[in-house]
């Protein structure tokens, strides 16, 4: 068993708990300025994001034995989310250049898939957010519309 | 030979037609949302492909809401939640974890078990005042959730009895 956190206020750090209490500080990529490890499954690897010291923004994931690797979806202004599930699979959310929310979907293997909600507006904040996927794959999220009423969706490939 | 060329042509092009409908129809993306919402946010997906999560209806007040994989929609209230119920995540039996918000604004978890059957319950130590109380974030296979207190922001693990 082990928990997830950051650490510090205005710069956050990621941090690995164990059950027995044990805390491994900075669980984060190399050049990392602040990150965000927002999920662990039960193999012990851990996703998240975290922006490097240039300002640029990208994704990783992290191996029980402290192994990275780091991705990057194109388009991405800055991330909102990351999880995945038990077959490393990862799911995220990020704003584009003009704020225009966007989601996605990495396989294991690294192959990349858009997820896009037909409805979805375009406007500001306006877009596709996941928020939840299971171990077949399968993902649940909300879109916002033209007018920002937000749906909810059930995503599969 | 010119025959054969337009043929050829016309077969490469049908094929692209073809091709373009089938990886478009490789992805399905649902939409839903439960009867008189007028914002929906789902949070959690289990292994059996059971959505839980909550929505706003016309008068602003927050409901929990299950999905089931079949699509069969069932909303949901804690007892006692005058400022809405917020379920945050499902388990693989279908136990919902979750808080509440009670009139004072004072959030209190809870566990809603597969049948429908909702316990609350208090994180020790949890204040008793506006924005204090229990948010309940995460439940595990064995029904147990976790929870934070505001008011003193340690993580802890109470039995949620189901």
């Amino acid at each position: 068993m082990f928990e997830l956190g950051t650490s510090g206020f205005s710069v956050p750090r990621g941090f690995l708990r164990a059950a027995d209490g044990t805390i491994t500080a900075n669980v984060d990529p190399a050049n990392t300025f602040s990150s965000n490890p927002g999920a662990i499954n039960p193999n012990g690897t851990i996703a998240g994001y975290y922006e490097d010291i240039s300002a640029a923004w990208h994704f990783f994931l992290r191996s029980k034995g402290g192994v990275f690797t780091t991705f990057d979806i194109p388009g991405t202004r800055q991330i909102f989310f990351a999880t995945f599930n038990q077959r490393d699979t990862v799911t995220g959310t990020y704003p584009d250049a003009s704020f225009v929310i966007h989601s996605f979907l990495r396989t294991a293997h690294g192959a990349i898939t858009t997820i896009e909600a037909p409805g979805a507006g375009t406007g500001f904040f306006q877009g596709t957010f996941v928020n939840s996927i299971n171990p077949a794959g399968t993902i649940t999220g909300h879109y916002t519309d033209t007018n920002y009423v937000a749906h909810g969706f059930v995503w599969s490939k | 030979m010119r025959n054969v060329c337009s043929l050829l042509s016309l077969v490469f092009v049908a094929a692209l037609v073809i091709a373009v409908p089938l990886s478009a129809h490789s992805q399905t993306l649902t939409p839903f949302d439960p009867t008189g919402s007028t914002s929906t946010f789902p949070f959690s997906i289990n292994p059996a492909g059971a959505i839980t999560g909550f929505y706003s209806d016309a008068s602003f007040a927050n409901h929990g809401f299950l999905r089931d994989a079949d699509g069969t929609i069932t909303t949901f209230d804690a007892p006692g939640a005058a400022q809405g119920t917020f379920p945050q995540q499902i388990n693989p039996a279908g136990s919902i974890a979750g808080y509440y918000t009670d009139a004072s604004s004072v959030n209190h978890g809870f566990v809603r078990a597969a049948d429908g059957t909702i316990r609350t319950f208090e994180a020790p130590g949890a204040g008793p005042h506006t924005f204090q109380g229990t948010t309940a974030s995460s439940i595990n296979p064995g029904g147990r959730s976790q929870e934070t207190t505001p008011t003193r922001p340690s993580l802890l693990t109470a039995s949620s009895a189901l």
